[in-house]
């Protein structure tokens, strides 16, 4: 990018890109900076919040009690069932086990907590501090499988071992070894779903279209997850992805081991909904579903084309940011601001890839800054170099907006409000909306120094609703 | 209800209900002024600690992290550490950085302090560095916090001539409670130095501009100056170790040590600390909000006489909340912390009213839920992390101190003083109200 404020540090420019300021090649896909304040997480945190949905497992923490206290009830993630999931189980290490290492006390956790709460599978986590003392957690998860009887998986996810990407791949590969287990036929026209967590029971809505649809849904991964139908997912025909970032990998190791096509997509925004049904409805290439499809997206975009239009209006002209985990998202809210009228004028993630990044810039118009694992100093900077109206992000990124007097929408874990689907698109303009046009910006100092601004935007969106 | 009733297990924590040291180290940080805090470890602990600090201030806070990788856990951390100071100092302009050790670098055995001296004589016009030890596999935020304090003063503090302002050294409080204190000072016309002070920090007004460290905090001359304090008060009643104790012990400052100014009593010794410190008569305003205060438990004791309460959260606050509840009339059935409490509770409570309490030490939630068909309460007054055992149990809730994550506007929740000691009495007296309104069946809008 060109003419970057002085505290912006050197080594973070690759990772910064204003489109139409000249080539771009995004540098991403590295650890973080020492001292830059990153959004993002450890390894750790990515293997957690993956595996966390999985609600009839058993998820042990194997380290000290922060690591466990941070991520007990992290996801808004819904389960239709058992809510094992929403406990926190650490090996809660001491100074004692630090040093005379802490295998034997993990041992005794899992045999009395899989004895107590009889998990389907029990999911380890390793920390920093068990990877640097060297416990064997591989050796006690087979020791404790064999007397338990149930699946007890390593994840080795020791913060230090990379980035938040890091720990989704090594999730992969944890929820690899379930797939399979048990033995059981192709269930024709059917499907898993990947990468939906199921925050707000976001998972459901998408359920409800393939089963409208007539496709079978062997799987949910990891949303509302459980044990035995991940066992089970290889039975399935084709797998779709949501979050690619999370779960490619998963996809790819299915479809190397069981054959099991991929496909990406997103049910964030009208278009990216409808795009990933048809997708699915293209490959089964099947008269009835095809059929069920067409009906199906035409009834739901009918039905919310005139709520959407009131919401539209008070969106439009409006100037948004958007901060979020992964990029496909990232491209979905691009699009579903686009269609309330709303330009996205910063667009950055935690974890994008290369790939990603050229897709976004394509999508984004001239002016629009890029940032990958940005921070604080550049997400301030550019909300107000921006003139942003709307900041869409995480917990850790809304006090950046409202101490601004900027709006927000959380699109992150502890999201309430459900914004996949149809339906989501409705609630993710009434969500947008809402804050957008609250009343209470007017005593926002920085928000009212650009109020003139603000008026001349409703004045061209005035005209802009009066034109045919 | 969400979850079924819980087992515990003697080789786990489900549900915790204490956060590791560098949370408390991060918090004491925020309050010093133009002070950026920094945590030596993997990037997870300084981002996690960020998210369950804003969730319950509603407020930024920026930590910067040394970001370990593979190679830093192996080659050790300081090459990295110097990188993360110059890279905090460009952006931030900080006077000051506050490092706090993860257990990553404790175990590795990185010597924080060297690279700390190291980088200062190198860099003589830098920000001063200083260095806690936080490792989460020790004690807990409360045992982080005061370390934290207590490395403050023991790295700044001198021996001076001028000041003689009164230090206080709050335990971890909301920012409202430490605006009362120095309405305190201010009534009683103390000189005062809150050591830390986020009352801004973490609690501050809408901004003009964006503000990379927020105004406020412990000014750091002050803390230099602490030496030549004219006295010291320690808020906390797990002093053993305490900065002011460090203060009292190098330079002599006279120490005071009234507790945690939660109900009458409490807040009497506090008050009568600062007279004595003032040499001033405790002012008007002060008599009057007591006598509300005590008109107040007057008025409302018959409501909470004899409710079998369970108090749980941090040492301080678990510890000062118990002798509240006795105070008003409360019955304390169990009294539990993440932390350690068992002596000093036993230290400060009549043996006999001590023998009938269920103190637990190193509690967690399923410890809390597996006792409570014995002890039958009616009354759960915690943190915010106790609302799955609310739930369940149907028991009613009354969220107090850190962290509250469930409901809003925790910065401005006032629990010490008498105004505290009211607002705190009230919410008290309305939840177990509520409770028992829910409960006719045909309902009943005077009680």
């Amino acid at each position: 990018m060109s003419a970057a404020p002085n505290s912006f540090l050197n080594e973070r420019l690759p990772q910064i890109h204003e489109k139409g300021s000249g080539e771009f090649k995004m540098s991403c896909d590295k650890a973080s900076l020492a001292g830059s304040v990153s959004q993002r997480a450890c390894t750790f945190c990515g293997s957690r919040v993956v595996l966390y949905p999985i609600a009839d497992a058993l998820h042990v923490v194997h380290g000290p009690i922060g690591c466990a206290a941070y991520t007990w009830d992290i996801r808004g993630a819904q389960s239709s069932g058992p809510q094992l999931h929403k406990n926190s189980f650490c090996t809660d290490l001491h100074e004692k086990e630090v040093i005379f290492g802490g295998e034997i006390k993990l041992k005794n956790a899992l045999l009395q907590l899989i004895e107590i709460y009889k998990p389907k599978a029990a999911f380890v986590y390793s920390t920093c501090i068990a990877g640097i003392i060297g416990d064997d957690v591989g050796g006690i998860c087979r020791n404790v499988e064999n007397s338990a009887g149930i699946p007890v998986i390593p994840v080795h996810s020791e913060g230090f071992k990379g980035t938040k990407k890091d720990g989704y791949r090594v999730a992969c590969e944890a929820l690899f070894k379930l797939v399979g287990m048990i033995d059981t036929p192709k269930v024709p026209l059917s499907i898993n779903i990947l990468g939906d967590f199921n925050i707000a029971g976001e998972l459901w809505i998408i359920k409800e279209y393939f089963q409208k649809m007539g496709v079978s849904i062997v799987a949910t991964i990891t949303g509302d997850g459980r044990v035995d139908d991940i066992k089970r997912a290889h039975s399935a025909q084709l797998n779709i992805v949501q979050c690619s970032g999370s779960m490619r990998y998963l996809a790819k190791l299915m479809k190397d081991k069981y054959g099991i096509p991929f496909i990406n997509a997103s049910f964030f925004g009208i278009e990216d909904t409808a795009k990933a049904l048809y997708d699915t409805a293209d490959f089964f290439y099947d008269e009835s579903i095809t059929k069920n499809t067409t009906t199906l997206i035409k009834e739901e975009i009918e039905s919310i084309q005139d709520t959407l239009s009131e919401y539209r209006k008070q969106c439009f002209g409006k100037r948004a940011a958007l901060y979020v985990g992964g990029a496909f998202k990232a491209i979905s809210l691009v699009k579903a601001l686009r269609l309330l009228g709303m330009q996205t004028v910063l667009a950055g993630t935690q974890t994008g890839n290369q790939t990603d990044y050229d897709d976004l810039r394509k999508i984004s118009d001239n002016g629009t800054v890029i940032v990958d694992d940005s921070n604080p100093v550049e997400l301030s900077h550019f909300l107000m170099q921006k003139e942003v109206d709307l900041l869409i992000g995480g917990v850790k990124e809304r006090p950046i907006a409202y101490k601004l007097g900027i709006g927000f929408c959380d699109h992150n874990h502890e999201r309430k409000i459900a914004l996949a689907g149809f339906v989501g698109m409705v609630n993710f303009a009434k969500e947008v909306a809402g804050s957008v046009s609250s009343p209470v910006w007017k005593f926002a100092p920085w928000r009212q120094s650009r109020v003139k601004n603000a008026e001349e935007m409703r004045e061209i969106s005035d005209r802009k609703e009066v034109e045919p | 209800m969400t979850t079924s009733k819980l087992k515990s297990s003697p080789y786990a924590a489900i549900n915790p209900c204490r956060l590791c040291a560098p949370l408390g180290a991060s918090i004491v940080f925020r309050g010093i002024e133009n002070t950026m805090p920094l945590i030596h470890g993997s990037q997870g602990c300084a981002t996690y600690i960020r998210r369950y600090i804003i969730s319950h201030f509603r407020e930024p806070i920026d930590i910067a992290s040394s970001s370990f990788t593979e190679e830093t856990a192996i080659f050790g951390g300081e090459e990295n550490l110097t990188k993360a100071i110059n890279n905090v100092i460009k952006q931030y302009s900080p006077d000051c950085i506050g490092i706090a050790t993860s257990c990553l670098a404790e175990t590795i055995g990185d010597d924080v302090e060297s690279a700390a001296r190291n980088y200062m004589s190198t860099n003589p016009d830098g920000p001063k560095l200083i260095v806690t030890h936080t490792p989460s596999y020790c004690g807990s935020h409360t045992s982080g916090y005061h370390g934290t304090v207590k490395s403050i003063v023991k790295q700044l503090s001198k021996k001076g001539v001028g000041g003689g302002k009164c230090v206080i050294l709050p335990p971890l409080l909301s920012p409202a409670d430490l605006r009362l204190i120095k309405y305190y000072c201010s009534l009683f016309k103390i000189d005062s130095t809150i050591l830390p002070d986020y009352s801004e920090t973490l609690d501050s007004g809408v901004w003009d501009e964006y503000q990379r460290l927020p105004e406020g905090g412990t000014p750091i001359d002050d803390i230099v100056n602490a030496g030549s304090s004219c006295a010291a008060i320690d808020l906390s009643y797990e002093n053993k170790q305490s900065a002011g104790l460090h203060l009292n012990s190098t330079f002599g400052v006279p120490l005071y040590t009234p507790g945690m100014p939660i109900g009458i009593e409490a807040t009497d010794r506090f008050c009568s600390a600062l007279a004595k410190i003032s040499g001033n008569e405790i002012p008007s305003q002060l008599t009057q909000e007591r006598k509300r205060v005590i008109d107040s438990y007057i008025d409302g004791h018959k409501y909470v006489n004899g409710i079998k309460t369970v108090i749980f959260g941090d040492e301080d606050m678990v510890v000062a909340l118990s002798l509240f509840c006795l105070e008003i009339g409360l019955k304390p059935v169990i009294c539990a912390s993440g932390g350690f409490i068992n002596e000093t509770l036993g230290l400060l409570l009549p043996q006999s009213t001590f023998n009938s309490l269920k103190v637990i030490d190193e509690v967690d939630f399923s410890i809390i839920e597996e006792m409570l068909p014995d002890y039958k309460p009616e009354l759960f007054i915690g943190s915010g992390k106790g609302f799955y055992s609310s739930q369940k149990t149907g028991i009613p809730l009354v969220r107090v101190g850190f962290p509250i994550h469930d409901r809003f506007g925790a910065s401005r929740m006032m629990h010490i003083g008498y105004q505290g000691t009211l607002e705190l009495f009230d919410r008290i007296v309305n939840t177990i109200i509520e409770s028992k309104q829910n409960a006719i069946p045909d309902g009943c809008s005077y009680i």
